[in-house]
């Protein structure tokens, strides 16, 4: 079972100090803080981050084994034998997680700064920032399901809030609708496989189950009356050839690809650009769209037991991986760009868990997390030096004039594209080789098949990387005239946030060497070994070594080819892309267009609900109503030929009729 | 069986003086709101005393009165309380005297007729829940419907008359369908015992033939459903709802409802255990289609009240449901959840008849860009709005998933749609609040409205932190619950006898 570990009672205070920080700030911010507002803020952040890593090494003291610190807060939802509480979990996975989440969120608070500096509701902003670093703690300390889930749509709840946080805009309270309605039919999935899991194990708690998993120990489902092995039950048919198991694990996995913006259910996350850009590092890149890779790792023990849902989640993040980085390629906008990249990532981080390899999916999910936050902010730094610009081919020739900016930019584009040794590099080659070596009994042709697809995207990968910085950076300036003339460097504030992430983005793939780089290194694994006490060994796979480092050279050969491919068509020829763009004008418009996709959606589903909603509003108007009114006209003449009668109350006839029909009745069914 | 302070004969009485002291004190007009609201303290606080009174580990009813009323057809006054009726009880008084609070503002004619008719709503609604006899419990359901159909028709908006008389016509064929199902089973015991009774418990003891039983569970589901109301009898609400103020709004969704669920909890699954386990497909399948139609009318309406409304019809299929799957987690839950529906809808009301106050429409395009004008109502009414959807961490997730899980359990194809509801019921009210509160200020009329006011923030912030209570620490409002979902549990699982029997509990 689960120990306790030393000083458990911080555990809470992680997310408690930014909550605090959000109800002070909403209640004094707007008449006593305003301008101060972030003090309170970043405060909580630096707080959490600190107390994080005082937890981190009081857990590196301790033996492999035993690093875990628990602890049971109070008793939540119990009913009828179901019992959950309010406890938290330091596990080398959430502790991973909670380093990541605060470290970077605080950097992104510091960034916020200077970035909203001149908002008129800069007390909003940080209050709602603070809501969600106090939410997503809560996600990835809970020590069960259904605490997750609370975090799970707090979160929601405040990317909701900070897509739409400039609510007068149109277009910024759309995208925030659209994602919440997106992520709770996700949700609806997750949902379901709680319930799943709550009617096969009668409770939600990780250690629970995970020992039940482990032990094979017997359970009661629902729709049998007998106990039976947790094997057993998972392996049951439950119709339409899937089992128990892989139904309980896709409903979870349907979540997933709702928080983390996978295919079928991507489609929010471009449109949360309309958020501030710090909202969109550290919400909508950082943390909260990796949650749904964290779901899975988290319950890596429940995927284990289901090849067929395993088949899937690598279908699906590889299928998504090569959509959104196709899509990425036309792009004008840079945040539209680095969302795309985004959805073609967490891609990636799927394809990982796909093939079981969770701890390559959360080293990625880490080191991403470096790198794309650092992009995000960077391109936030050319909005504020441009008056908000964001089109691409409005910018050009910045490197000059941005020097800060632009460097940062580029460790992380070299990080995102994955060249040695920037961090992308290590995690991306390790997902890759863990894709190609994986066999899945159910679908033995899967892994080679999505292998292939993961090369393109990787060569996709470099080349819309590179297009936005030759666009962006170098060239020619294609700046409006009297946007060139003041364009300046952003403040420290700003700056420093981004240098500090493009350490981490060039050294976080140190964290990390693993395979054949850290035989050959003697790199020291730090990552994969901390992790395995909950995500299980990496296999050694030394037997295969040549092959891995052909497929790493492979990887960095084609990524730059496409670099060198994007430095032809976008700084030398920048007429070309449109004469390509008219040569295959119907591929340019259908992903410029984004394949469709919103429009499928718009008739298949938003359209239909909106015409059964009218239609259902006049059945009820007219036809059910009609046919009570009816009913009252009849009554009504009744009443006024009982009036005339004897000029008697309703209520009094009504007690007469009703004791002599009953008598009636009676009489007839029972004498 | 009398024991100690009559605290249910009081919480009776108290709203009735208060309401004859309205009447009585003549045309001192300005005073009526602070006396009404004085009382309803007072009710307030013996439902308060009575808490700390309630033991939730007893099974059965607790704080008993009994007197004979008509012996000869074994009629009582007969008054008690169990976790059920109890945590009802609460919740009326609590609502009562906000929604008292509420109409400060919007009533300024005819104070004290209106604030007598809603104490004296408020004395028959605790009758309906204090009464363990059933024709007691017949006459209040008559009583309290009297005073709602005043406060609609007199004090309500726009088609008050037609939608006061269409709730009363409505409401009282379901009561004559009702009263026909009571008076069934107490001459079927008449029959086999040669003696009267209307005691809930006494009846439940003599078990009917299950022919007979379908007969008298169809009368007292006709009577039930339309309080509910499930699909196809729900057309009143939307209505009433509409054109009642908002005190009447807020006590029609928040309690009123809340009688057809009691009735079927309290008297039609007790009595007739083996008809409502036959039915429950039915019963759950009219509750689905509740959930699922009021969530996808509620969409397209023009008007906040309505949309509201049907948002009603979509929740109460959710307790329905958790009622007839027979489960202790669908119990529990489906208890909580009348609850929150009267918290979070209570709160919709609350805030909307806020709104109207202001502008005096509800007319959804009316509105827009609030946000900026009235930040502290925006931001109360996204609260309503979350603990509404059901955001974990607020009350209504808390019933819903154990709806959920209940359901679950007993039907999957269930489960499937209540989770179709949670969907929907994020999208009509959150496009709603896109509507109302974000974009520009596009209507002049809105700009410079006044935002909240203390007396107004005063009045919703107990609401906030129940909420908040409920959502994060609801173990001691479950816990009254148990042993009332239990013994409809004991019921269902063993008709023949009526406090015996293996309730089925939750197996690892």
């Amino acid at each position: 079972m689960l120990g306790t570990g030393p000083i458990p009672e911080l555990l809470p205070v992680v997310p408690a100090l930014p909550f605090a920080a959000a109800l002070l700030v909403a209640l004094v911010g707007p008449k006593y803080l305003q301008g101060r507002s972030h003090a309170l803020s970043v405060a909580a952040a630096a707080g959490s981050f600190l107390i994080s890593a005082v937890l981190f090494v009081e857990l590196l003291g301790q033996n492999a084994e035993s690093r875990v610190i628990h602890l049971t807060l109070w008793r939540w939802i119990a009913s009828g034998g179901f019992e959950t509480h309010v406890g938290f979990l330091f596990d080398p996975l959430s502790a991973v997680m909670c380093l990541v989440v605060t470290g970077v969120g605080f950097l992104i608070h510091v960034y916020s700064i200077g970035y909203m500096k001149d908002d008129p509701s800069y007390f909003r902003f940080f209050s709602y920032l603070s809501l969600f670093l106090g939410s997503m703690p809560v996600l990835v300390l809970a020590d069960n399901f259904l605490l997750l889930f609370v975090g799970w749509e707090g979160v929601g709840l405040c990317s909701y809030l900070l897509i739409g946080f400039w609510y007068e805009k149109s277009s910024a309270s759309a995208a925030g609708l659209k994602a919440f309605l997106v992520n709770r039919i996700g949700d609806a999935g997750f949902l379901l496989g709680l319930a799943g899991l709550a009617a096969v194990f009668g409770t939600l708690d990780f250690g629970a189950i995970h020992k039940a998993v482990d032990t094979n120990a017997s359970v009661t489902p629902w729709f049998a009356g007998t106990s039976m092995t947790v094997r057993d039950c998972f392996a049951s048919p439950l119709g339409l050839g899937i089992t128990v198991g892989t139904a309980i694990t896709l409903a979870l996995f349907f979540g997933a690809t709702g928080k983390s913006a996978q295919v079928p259910l991507y489609v929010w996350l471009p449109d949360a650009m309309e958020g501030p850009t710090p909202v969109s590092a550290l919400i909508h890149a950082a943390t909260m769209v990796t949650a749904g890779v964290y779901l899975l790792a988290r319950a890596h023990f429940l995927f284990a037991l289901t090849p067929v849902t395993l088949a899937v989640v690598l279908g699906v993040g590889t299928l998504t991986a090569v959509i959104a980085a196709s899509i990425a390629v036309v792009q004008r906008d840079i945040k539209r760009v680095l969302a795309y990249s985004t959805v073609s990532q967490l891609g990636f981080m799927f394809a990982a868990a796909g093939t079981g390899a969770f701890t390559a999916a959360i080293f990625h999910l880490v080191t991403h997390a470096f790198f794309k936050a650092l992009l995000f902010l960077g391109a936030g730094s050319v909005m504020h030096a441009l008056d908000n610009e964001t089109d691409l081919f409005r910018m050009g020739g910045l490197s000059k004039k941005l020097r800060v900016t632009s460097l940062t930019f580029l460790v992380g584009a070299a990080a995102l594209v994955g060249l040695p040794p920037f961090a992308g590099f290590f995690s991306k080659d390790e997902i890759l080789f863990r894709v190609i070596s994986t066999t899945n009994p159910s679908a033995p042709w899967l892994p080679q098949a999505c292998y292939a697809v993961l090369l393109v995207t990787s060569a996709l990968t470099a080349f819309y990387t590179a297009r936005m910085v030759f666009l962006a950076f170098y060239g020619t300036s294609r700046v409006d005239s009297h946007v060139a003339a003041h364009v300046h460097e952003s403040p420290p504030m700003m700056t420093l946030p981004l240098a500090a992430l493009a350490l981490l983005a060039f050294v976080g793939g140190a964290l990390g060497v693993s395979g054949v780089l850290g035989v050959r290194l003697h790199a020291p694994d730090f990552v994969g070994r901390f992790l395995e006490p909950v995500l299980g060994a990496t296999s050694q796979h030394a037997d295969s070594e040549g092959a891995e480092l052909v497929s790493m050279a492979a990887v960095v050969g084609i990524a730059l080819v496409a670099i060198a491919l994007a430095y032809f068509l976008y700084v030398r020829h920048l007429d070309a892309p449109a004469k390509i763009a008219d040569a295959f004008s119907g591929a340019y418009r259908a992903l410029s267009r984004k394949l469709y996709v919103d429009e499928v959606y718009d008739w298949i589903v938003v359209r239909p609900v909106g015409w059964l909603s009218r239609l259902g509003s006049g059945v009820d108007r007219y036809l059910v109503d009609g046919i009570v009114n009816a009913t009252g006209v009849v009554a009504h003449g009744f009443s006024w030929l009982l009036g005339r009668l004897q000029n008697g109350d309703l209520q009094l006839y009504g007690l007469v009729i009703g004791i002599g029909i009953a008598v009636i009745l009676f009489s007839v069914l029972v004498r | 069986m009398n024991e100690g302070f009559p605290f249910l004969s009081a919480l009776l009485v108290v709203p009735a003086i208060g309401a004859f002291v309205l009447i009585a004190q003549g045309d001192r007009l300005a005073r009526s709101k602070w006396i009404a609201f004085g009382f309803a303290l007072a009710e307030l606080g013996i439902a308060v005393a009575l808490a700390l009174r309630f033991d939730s580990n007893v099974s059965g009813p607790q704080a008993v009165e009994r007197h004979d009323w008509i012996p000869s057809f074994g009629i009582h006054y007969h008054l008690g309380i169990d976790g059920l009726s109890f945590a009802l009880i609460v919740l009326t008084t609590f609502l009562t005297a906000v929604a008292t609070l509420a109409s400060f503002r919007g009533i300024a004619t005819r104070e004290r007729e209106f604030y007598a008719l809603l104490l004296l709503l408020e004395a028959g609604t605790i009758g309906v829940f204090v009464s363990l006899d059933l024709f007691l419990f017949y006459v209040f359901w008559e009583v309290m419907l009297l005073p709602m159909v005043f406060l609609i028709g007199i004090f309500g908006h726009g088609e008050r008359v037609h939608a006061a008389t269409k709730f009363f016509l409505y409401t009282l064929a379901g009561s004559l369908f009702m009263l026909i199902g009571l008076l069934t089973v107490a001459l079927y015991y008449h029959a086999q015992t040669g003696n009267y009774s209307f005691d809930a418990r006494e009846l439940a003891g003599v078990t009917m033939p299950e022919n007979l039983q379908r007969w008298a569970f169809l009368a007292l589901f006709v009577g039930f459903a339309v309080k509910v109301p499930l699909f196809p009898l729900h057309t009143w609400l939307p209505d009433a709802h509409t054109e009642a103020p908002t005190a009447g709004s807020v006590m029609l969704a928040a309690i009123l409802l809340k009688m057809g669920v009691y009735g079927f909890l309290r008297i039609a699954i007790p009595l007739l255990p083996a008809a409502a386990t036959a039915a429950a497909p039915w019963v759950g399948a009219l509750a689905i289609v509740g959930i699922v139609y009021g969530a996808i009318v509620a969409m397209s309406q023009p008007d906040m009240k309505r949309l509201v409304a049907y948002s009603s019809i979509s929740h109460l299929g959710f307790v329905v449901l958790g009622v007839f799957a027979f489960t202790p987690q669908s119990l529990d839950g489906a208890l909580l959840q009348m609850v929150n529906h009267g918290l979070s809808t209570g709160a919709l009301f609350l805030i909307v008849g806020m709104i109207y106050e202001r502008r005096h429409t509800r007319e959804i395009a009316e509105f827009g860009g609030l946000a900026k004008e009235t930040p502290v109502l925006a931001t109360f009414l996204m609260i309503a709005s979350l603990s509404s959807i059901g955001l974990p961490g607020l009350n209504g997730f808390v019933g819903e998933f154990l709806i959920l899980i209940g359901v679950f359990r007993s039907h999957v194809v269930w489960a499937i749609a209540v989770v179709l509801g949670i969907v929907l019921g994020a999208a009509y009210l959150l496009t709603l609040y896109r509507r109302v509160i974000f974009g520009k200020v596009t209507n002049p009329k809105n700009r410079g409205m006044q935002d909240l006011t203390r007396r107004e923030i005063v009045l919703l912030a107990p609401i906030v932190a129940l909420m908040l209570w409920i959502g994060l620490y609801p173990g001691p409002v479950l816990r009254t619950f148990h042993r009332a979902s239990e013994s409809v549990l004991m019921r269902v699982a063993s008709p023949s006898q009526a406090n015996a029997g293996e309730v089925p509990t939750w197996k690892r």
